[in-house]
């Protein structure tokens, strides 16, 4: 099993508190839902609650505007391919606003994680 | 109830201990295919939750399920470094037994006088905006039947 990470914290002495930094299982994804024209949500099996679910925001340029008009289709891709990553390490980084890691078709402002 | 073992994995095991005396209750052995989530506490812990050994406990309907857990305490603000180790530690598909944390082993070095420096069972990176090395001091260990 490899493991995803997400970290929505950017600033390292506000790191620890709850809806911040998650490590979860390849398996917990359920799912990828499209919110609105800019936001893509990646859902995964609560952490702290197994009948609810975690909330990963992925947020993205204006799908409606015509020159990014396939950035959401993309960064389903991009999170699809993160997510089946086979990675070496044991753990794939799917975004970290402290290290200014994310996916190509990601943008970093906005983006979150919030528990159930 | 979800179930998570991938039958084409062979089980990894992860063992912690509490402390040197190994008094009952203090250690435990968590199969990483129970793991579910790691989040933060607070600024120096992180914890780990787990399917509880008592199952009975996931059926509990109309009620929030009560995990197994263990809580690493660590360098301030290295949540991500020491996510990143134990999932490196845990991702071996082949299986195994990986020591997470032992505190006998913390407090053989913690006195100085053999390694001289904080022993951690794990080889965490150091926090990478910073370079600020990255040692786990603690581990406590919440399991239902405990």
């Amino acid at each position: 099993m490899k493991y995803l990470i997400v970290n929505d914290q950017a600033t390292l002495t506000s790191m620890g508190a709850v809806d911040q930094t998650f490590m979860f299982p390849q398996n917990r994804v359920l799912g990828i839902e499209s919110i609105n024209d800019t936001t893509t949500n990646l859902l995964v099996q609560g952490t702290n609650d197994v009948d609810d679910e975690d909330t990963i925001v992925l947020v993205h340029a204006d799908k409606s505007a015509a020159a990014t008009h396939k950035v959401e289709r993309n960064l389903i891709d991009d999170a699809v391919s993160a997510i089946n990553s086979d990675s070496r390490l044991g753990f794939t980084v799917l975004f970290d606003l402290l290290n200014n890691i994310k996916l190509p078709n990601q943008t970093l402002a906005g983006s979150t994680y919030t528990e159930d | 109830m979800i179930r998570t073992m991938n039958a084409q994995e062979k089980e990894l095991f992860m063992y912690v201990a509490e402390d040197a005396t190994y008094d009952t209750g203090d250690q435990a052995i968590f199969k990483a295919s129970d793991f579910v989530g790691a989040t933060c506490v607070d600024d120096s812990n992180t914890i780990f939750r787990f399917y509880p050994q008592d199952r009975g406990i996931m059926g509990n309907i109309g009620a929030d399920p009560v995990y197994d857990t263990f809580t690493l305490t660590h360098t301030t603000d290295a949540h991500i470094e020491v996510m990143k180790g134990v999932a490196s530690a845990i991702s071996n598909p082949h299986g195994g037994f990986v020591v997470i944390q032992d505190d006998l082993g913390t407090a053989f070095s913690s006195d100085g006088s053999s390694l001289g420096t904080a022993m951690t069972d794990i080889n965490y990176a150091p926090i990478a905006s910073t370079g600020t090395a990255v040692a786990v001091s603690a581990v406590t260990i919440t399991t239902v039947d405990a």
